[in-house]
């Protein structure tokens, strides 16, 4: 009795310690996740840029009614959740690309491997577009070498192509994140009991019903959290990608729900209209999330937040 | 000395220093506002670019102006993010150029000083020669008390006879050692231009690298402007910003450019969309066409990729390079005149679409206002346009004129750097000064020497030269004096342009079609650009037409319509 009295104040003592250390990012959400809430209220002006918000019209709900009206917010609802949806059927990609990583046994190798498909994840869209264009246009090498397979017609081009936009990009998409993505998984991995592959090695199995039998299992956990967390990023596609491959062509199907903010919101200068739509962004995936927490909790019996 | 005599010494020195102390607040007020202590002066604005990154910054011009108001000028580039970042934080440049779009803000937040307040050191601005563009100014583009806050570029003075110059600007490009080799065949209309350039393209299929050859291809960051303003050349149009309304540039009526119902001959930019479409069809388009940018096109002048093009914004650095590694090089793009010639434009209020202010938050707000007097003046105007009087010299008959040697900088690749350094047609400021490259200074002369009559032949390239000794024209640009004379072609001179000062902003639902209508022009381009028979065209645009009908295209023609007759109503009657 004395004992855990005694203990306690040190418990105490350390927890502090733990909350002490979480401050710092719990004040970089609240700052960067919590305060530009504030900036809904623009939906309700008719803001102009460097006059004083309350000096601006009051609009009430007109622009959120004015999106119930607006034909291209469905347009880019739909591109954002094909882009969404391709990117969720492959969620288990990184998972994979972390199994077959491991299964390489040569250090040396494993790690250019890893490096080497770490390093998109820091180039940005820009310089990516700039290769894709080399590449890709009408001219480019790789062009250049389908039309010699015969796998593409002279004159055409991945890039201006409307029926390629939603596999093209996910694939520069799943190409630039890949290693980066399968960094948590290759982490888990190391986390494996080594014992559990020593006993299915004496019950015969081999590489792949190791992998299938002890890896897969003991990442699903892991797998299953990332994947309730992006339901929650469902809408949360980004415009730099977009924005970038954007043209003439490929317009109609490339405009995701981002893109579209920031067209309407910072091009056309429309600032009111495009908080408004962020606005319904944010109610979607916040539904969204508690949605795929319910499921959750019905197929495994526990909620992940 | 006699009593009487000092008295008088002493009286007169009293009287003296009398007069010395009454004369010294007059000479103070004479020499201006104080400038002894050095300030820093930022330009910022839409579409001008950044001094910092550029290798023609500064230069003898600049170092001019800094000297003169003990400053330091930079350029910074301003987008609309940017802008309005900075207008929302009041933490904008000295002296800002904004366009249309910002013109309410920046009133509303009062952002802008009162340039009247300044009227005593801003005497360019307040000339008589600028009264009608002030006048504009106060009524159009400010509050309800007729403040003035902006003032316009270039504005062409009413006395001001123009010329056309050396050569033309935009029309029918052309690789000039081609279309030599070609028998330089007449070019009136689109179809005769893309018959010259099918030969071209016979005969120089690829670069000497290697590379494909093309026509042209469609800058397609600048949204539809490629093709309205394709279109704008070959109909006699100029186009409103953003191209959605074109103006006449006879009859200076307003005419809805993509939503054409009722409109019974080509609208601009479905003359464009047309002439892109032959090019594809006779396969003379860079199959590239929907994804280059500005500066792919550009990577493609450099390597002499396109035969053609429509403005002049690309091929400088081609023509520039060839003449460094050989001055006698026929290997040179040059303007053929399309049926408008963008020339003898008489821009009474400046130009549209380009405001500057001094920044109410500016901690150097005389100063900047000062400077940019001093753009307005017509000093300014001359040495950015022709350089400084190094450059240039008053002859025996007191006429100012470029020097020989300044004639052969421009001309002369191998002298390109120091050309650069000049700062003759100085890079942004060119863009900023207040007087026409036409107008005639004090001295009798034009304030740009370039447009001198007799100077226009000087500074003709050795592709120029020849050119003119194989057509038989003085100068490039007769060209268009020939056609303008044959009734082939027309130019600016029957056009309005204050008209378009004179319109009120656009409300915000309107916008929102128009911006609307645009976005769904672009996706359809390709349908257009890329059908294979008239029907296919005609399929295409009629699907367009009912898209844009949709998106409430009827109500923008009916604002705009409404809008433009009354402007055109005030600023006709201000002009008579």
């Amino acid at each position: 009795m004395r004992k855990s009295a005694l203990a306690a104040p040190a418990q105490r003592k350390k927890q502090y310690k733990l909350l002490f250390m979480a401050l710092p990012f719990m004040l970089i959400v609240l700052l960067f996740n919590y305060v530009p809430i504030f900036g809904w209220i623009y939906a309700f002006f008719d803001y102009l840029p460097g006059i004083p918000l309350f000096e601006c019209d009051f609009m009430g709900l007109d622009y959120f009614k004015l999106i119930l009206r607006d034909q291209n917010v469905l347009r880019v609802l739909k591109n954002t959740a094909i882009f969404a949806l391709i990117s969720i059927c492959l969620t288990p990609l990184p998972m994979l690309f972390a199994i077959l990583l491991n299964e390489v046994k040569n250090t040396a190798s494993r790690k250019f491997i890893q490096t080497f498909t770490t390093l998109p994840n820091f180039i940005s869209w820009v310089i990516i577009f700039s290769l894709a264009f080399s590449l890709f246009a009408t001219d480019g090498r790789v062009t250049n070498l389908l039309i010699k397979l015969g796998l593409q017609a002279e004159n055409q081009s991945l890039l201006s192509s409307k029926e390629a936009v939603y596999w093209f990009q996910t694939f520069l998409m799943q190409w630039k994140t890949l290693g980066w993505s399968s960094i948590i998984y290759l982490a888990a991995i190391a986390g494996i009991d080594q014992e559990q592959y020593e006993a299915a090695r004496v019950d015969g199995a081999g590489h792949f019903r190791c992998a299938v039998h002890v890896t897969v299992p003991a990442m699903m956990e892991t797998y299953v959290v990332l994947f309730i967390l992006n339901i929650g990023n469902f809408l949360n596609t980004g415009y730099e990608q977009y924005l970038l491959f954007k043209n003439a062509v490929t317009a109609s199907n490339i405009e995701v729900l981002d893109l579209y903010v920031y067209r309407i919101g910072l091009e056309n200068m429309d600032y009111s209209y495009g908080v408004a739509i962020s606005i319904l962004k944010s109610v979607v995936s916040v539904s969204l999330v508690v949605i795929a927490n319910l499921v959750a909790k019905k197929v495994r019996g526990s909620t992940v937040i | 000395m006699s009593k009487r005599k000092m008295m008088s010494v002493l009286l007169g020195a009293v009287m003296a220093a009398g007069t010395l102390s009454v004369s010294v607040p007059v000479f103070a007020e004479e020499a201006g506002p104080d400038v002894s202590q050095h300030v820093d002066i930022t330009i910022g604005g839409i579409n001008v670019g950044d001094s910092e990154s550029s290798d023609r910054w500064p230069n003898e011009v600049v170092d001019l102006i800094e000297e003169k108001f003990n400053v330091t000028l930079k350029c910074v580039a301003y987008d609309n993010e940017s802008l309005n970042l900075d207008l929302s934080g009041g933490t904008t440049a000295d002296i800002v150029q904004i366009n249309d779009d910002h013109i309410e803000s920046v009133v509303r937040g009062k952002h802008a000083v009162n340039l009247e307040d300044y009227a005593d050191i801003a005497t360019n601005i307040f000339s008589d020669d600028m009264a009608f563009r002030n006048e504009i100014l106060k009524a159009y583009k400010s509050n309800d008390e007729g403040v003035q806050y902006f003032v316009t570029p270039r504005v062409t003075f009413a006395d001001t006879v123009i010329n056309y110059g050396t050569v033309l600007n935009n029309g029918y490009i052309v690789r000039y050692d081609l279309y030599k080799e070609i028998g330089c065949p007449d070019i009136t209309n689109d179809d005769e231009y893309i018959e010259a350039l099918k030969a071209m393209k016979e005969i120089y299929p690829e670069t000497e690298d290697g590379l494909p050859t093309y026509a042209m291809s469609v800058y397609n960051d600048s949204q539809l402007h490629a093709y309205f303003y394709k279109g704008c050349l070959s109909e006699g149009y100029s186009n409103l910003e953003g191209g959605i309304y074109v103006q006449n540039a006879v009859t200076n009526e307003l005419v809805p450019d993509l939503y054409d119902v009722g409109v019974e001959s080509d609208t601009p930019f479905w003359a464009g969309v047309k002439f892109y479409n032959k090019l594809y069809r006779e396969g003379l388009l860079d199959p590239d066409v929907f994804i280059t940018k500005s500066e792919d096109i550009q990577e493609k002048y450099d390597k002499g990729q396109y035969l053609g093009g429509v403005v002049n914004w690309y091929y400088g650095n081609y023509n520039s390079l060839q003449r460094a590694a050989d001055p006698e090089t026929l290997k040179e793009y040059i303007t053929l005149p399309s049926h408008l010639g963008w020339a003898n434009e008489k821009n009474l209020a400046g130009w549209f679409g380009k405001y500057f202010f001094v920044s109410s938050h500016s901690p150097n707000a005389e100063r900047a206002v000062m400077i940019l007097d001093y753009l307005q003046g017509e000093e300014c105007s001359r040495i950015v346009d022709s350089g400084t009087d190094t450059r240039w010299g008053v002859n025996e008959d007191g006429v100012a004129a470029l020097t020989e040697d300044t004639l052969d900088l421009k001309t002369n690749g191998a002298r390109l750097d120091e050309y650069n350094k000049s700062g003759i047609n100085a890079p942004f400021l060119s863009d900023m000064v207040g007087e026409d490259h036409h107008n005639f200074a004090d001295d009798g002369s034009r304030v740009d020497l370039w447009y001198a009559d007799d100077v226009l032949a000087k500074s003709m390239t050795f592709a120029e030269r020849d050119l003119c000794e194989t057509l038989g024209l003085e100068i490039p640009s007769d060209m268009l004096k020939k056609h303008v004379e044959a009734g082939v072609s027309i130019d600016l001179g029957s056009q309005i342009t204050a008209i378009q000062l004179g319109m009120p902003t656009t409300p915000r639902d309107i916008v929102r079609i128009d911006s609307n209508c645009e976005e769904l022009t672009l996706s359809a381009l390709p349908g257009l650009v890329q059908a294979e028979s008239d029907e296919e065209f005609a399929a295409a645009k009629e699907a367009l037409v009912q898209q844009l009908k949709d998106a409430g295209a009827e109500d923008s023609v009916a604002w705009w319509t409404e809008a433009w007759k009354s402007a055109r109503e005030t600023i006709e009657g201000m002009l008579q």
